[in-house]
Order: structure tokens, then sequence, then C-alpha cells
């Protein structure tokens, strides 16, 4: 869809799917955790599409439109359009469900729904054995279409008796680690 | 799913490019091509330089694409510890290189505003960690209790577009109960200097759709601008998803102001607005729970 004409219709549709945060198909809380592939919008963003939506949807001037080259950019290292992650496990991977500790350091990459009950929604966290709690991943309102990788923005060392924590025990997580140069 | 994803994503990119602002107001007829536009309010257009009547910013000449910017917080000591003073440092970088930012506009009289709200809903902060020489914005900061807190980052880096961004924080501890759902609060509140009343339109604020937020203020005298605008509004759903920060869409220095306000969710909302009168700065929340339409 790439047409002002084509685009109108879905007006509200669109409104909707973005204040929900069903589109872009994301599936984390923004700000929880730093993702390198963050697909989420930012409110700004949501605003625009939001007052475009609700003031008439306007169409705007054809010579302010991105070029071809631009649009195909921005689709082609979309999380929906090919991040096919769980097919490509990297060998040191790690799959948990509930609280797992662990037992020799981790540098972690990202992390990778496995196994997630649509509609679930919960926070994982890093707990350091200093003290140091790090905000992971807040999955909410899981969608089967959330099941890509989440990678973070820099690997995250986790030492030895680090507790991942925050994952049901229905659920599972791979934690991907870092590749080594 | 993947063709409804790239309708947004060419729709969104139509959008941002094509047409920045619903239903402009008519420009004046004037024999030139530049618009001016208000970065914080894009719908508030010009044919000429100069600021926003609605919050005050300098007018730009055409904006850059809305693009992400990084911010890093850090906090020392690590484990930041309830109680205990923490220094909070932002670091902001480009989202194209990683590149450390430096150099910032001023929004609102400040080139950094911050915001805090811990889980619970009760501890609310809106303050400006400064600028250092080290091209970092620093704050110290007392987190009265343990558990999660949302830090939000307000900025406008130079040759950008104005960022909001959320950030994570969570001190290690016992943490308070999550709030359960908010129970409607419109009550008149009393604050430093004033008090405050609050009126919707609809009287049932509908989710994804405008609500009209009408604040009354007495007594009516001495009421100023703070940080440039009439008024200040954060928006928090008690799940600490949404955050929305607000300045008053009608506001004329009288005691009615009125923010428009798109609750995304139906969730239940707490909402913090800020008023001056007579240099003081007045702090108040009211509790909106948001349906969705039908419900």
């Amino acid at each position: 869809m790439t047409e002002y004409r084509d685009t109108f219709p879905w007006r509200t549709a669109i409104k909707e799917e973005v204040l929900e945060r069903r589109m872009p198909p994301w599936g984390a809380v923004k700000g929880f955790g730093d993702f390198r592939n963050d697909q989420a919008l930012t409110p700004e963003q949501i605003e625009l599409i939001t007052s475009w939506s609700q003031g008439g949807s306007p169409e705007g001037d054809a010579k302010d439109l991105a070029s071809k080259d631009k649009l195909d950019e921005m689709t082609k290292e979309s999380a929906w359009s090919g991040a096919a992650p769980l097919e490509d496990h990297r060998t040191g991977d790690l799959v948990v469900s509930g609280d797992f500790k662990l037992t020799k350091p981790f540098v972690l990459d990202g992390l990778a729904p496995r196994s997630v009950p649509e509609d679930d929604s919960f926070q994982i966290i890093a707990e350091f054995p200093d003290g140091r709690v790090e905000p992971l991943l807040w999955l909410e309102g899981y969608k089967k279409q959330f099941t890509h990788v989440f990678l973070f923005r820099a690997p995250i060392e986790l030492p030895a008796g680090t507790t991942i924590s925050g994952i049901p025990a229905g659920s599972s997580i791979v934690l991907l680690p870092a590749i080594k140069e | 799913m993947r063709s409804a994803a790239i309708l947004l994503i060419l729709a969104l990119a139509a959008l941002l490019a094509a047409a920045q602002t619903p239903a402009p107001a008519p420009l004046p007829s004037q024999n030139t091509s530049d618009v001016y536009i208000c970065p914080m309010d894009p719908d508030v257009r010009s044919h000429n330089p100069g600021k926003c009547a609605r919050c005050g910013m300098a007018l730009v000449a055409g904006l850059p694409d809305p693009v992400e910017y990084h911010l890093d917080l850090s906090v020392a000591p690590s484990p930041v510890k309830p109680g205990q003073r923490a220094s909070l440092t932002f670091a902001v970088h480009d989202p194209w290189k990683n590149r450390p930012v430096t150099t910032f506009q001023v929004v609102h009289e400040k080139l950094f505003h911050m915001f805090v709200v811990s889980q619970d809903l009760q501890v609310f902060e809106h303050n400006h960690p400064t600028l250092g020489s080290d091209g970092l914005f620093h704050y110290d900061y007392v987190f009265p209790k343990a558990g999660m807190y949302r830090v939000l980052g307000d900025f406008y880096p130079d040759g950008a577009t104005p960022q909001l961004i959320a950030k994570t924080l969570i001190v290690p501890g016992q943490a308070p109960p999550k709030p359960a759902t908010l129970q409607r609060d419109y009550a008149p509140k009393n604050a430093e200097n004033l008090t405050v009343e609050l009126t919707t339109e609809p009287a049932q604020p509908i989710s994804r759709s405008t609500t009209q937020m009408m604040f009354r203020i007495k007594p009516e005298d001495g009421l100023e601008k703070y940080l440039g605008a009439w008024g200040h509004m954060l928006v928090a759903s008690s799940d600490l998803i949404d955050m929305v920060h607000e300045h008053p869409f009608i506001a004329d220095g009288g005691p009615q102001i009125q923010f428009n306000v798109t609750f995304p969710r139906a969730k239940s909302y707490r909402v913090w607005v800020q008023f001056q009168r007579k240099g003081v700065v007045n702090t108040a929340h009211f509790d909106v729970p948001v349906k969705d339409l039908g419900q």
C-alpha cells in the first residue's frame, strides 16, 4: 500500500492498531530494555498518526513523499519481514522457563520468545549478584506475531550467579548469547 | 499480518513526509512557499517565523522526519538504594552512528525535562537535569522507595525533532504493590496556592478518541506561564505503559485551561497537571478511568 487513496479507507483502523500497540507488531513495552531492532513507534509518531486520523486524514504534498528506495530500505530489515530467529539458534542458546540462575557467565545479546501463551504479559529482569536489577524485556498482551528476536543495543554481561526472573512457568524464552568476533 | 504491517509502515512514511498536520489553520495569503511549523504542535503553522501561540516554542521552517534518538540512563551508586541520593546521568546518541549528541534546543525554557513516576503512582517528579561540560545531563535524586520507576526524558536535539523517551529503573528491595484499577477521582484538588477543578467532555472518556479535559483554577488571579506554557500535563496509565506529555490546547491566562488528550487504551489513567500562580508551582492529580466505545 503506497498510495494515499489506498491508505485513506484504513485511517481509523491504522489509528486504533497503533494506539493499542498491535501495530507495528513489536510486542514489547518501550523503554524496558533497549533494543537495536526496536520497531515500536515513538510517542511523537503515534501522536502524528493519531492527529492525522482524527484531523480529517489530509493528503500531503507529493513532493514530500519518501522515495521508493527509502521505502524499500524501511521495509527491508523490519522485525516482521524476515527476522525469523527461532530457526537460527546460536551455539550456547539457553532456554529458560521460570526463574533461572546462571552457573557461569553469559554475555546476553538478546531474547526470543519460544513459547508464550496468547495475551500473556510479564516483565523479565536480571538480578545481579551485587544487587543490581536490570530490566530486560516487558511483553504485554503477547501475540504469536510477536515471535521474533529482541536484540539488545549492546550485549549485557551477566556474571555467574545472576538470576533471570519474571518468566512464568508456562512460558519459555531463549537467551541468545553474543556472537564472538 | 505482514501485509498489514507493510500497510502501516508505508502509510506512516507517507504521513510523516507528507502530512505533518491535522486540518491546519488557513494560512495567510502571502506569496511565499515558506511554512513555519511548531516542532511540538505540528498543526500550528505560519508563513512567518515566530513563536507557537499554543506552547511558545519557536516555529521552524519545515521539520525533519521524527527519528528516535538513543537515550542512555545510568545511575550511581549502583545498585541504587531507596532513600539515598543517587546521581542520574543521561547520555544522548544519534540513531545512525551512535555518536554522542551534545547540542540541544531549548524546550519550554529548559534543555531537558525529566519525569519520574513510581509503579504505585505515588511518586511524581518533574525536574530538569543540567547539561555538563561532558555533554551529559546530570541530576541528583532520592528514590523514596524500592520498585520500578519509569523515567521520561523530554529533549530536543539540534537538527532533529523533539524526543520523549521512556526508560525504566528498578530500585532493588521490597516494592510497593502495583495499583489496582484506579477509581474515578475528579474531586477538586487543593494544591499549593490554588484549587483545580476538572470536567471532561465526554464525561466518560473513550479510548482512542479525543477527550477534552477542562480545568478551572480558583482563585482566578495571578496565573502565570510555567516553563513557557499555561500548564503541563503528564498522563500515565496505571500499568505505566502509556506515558503522554501534553500542553494546553486552549489557554489565555484565564482560569479555564483545556487540554485535549487521546487516551490510547481502555485503562485507568493518572493525570498530573502543573500550573503556576504568583510564582508558586502547583501540582495536582486526577484519576480517569477510560472505557472502550460501547463498554
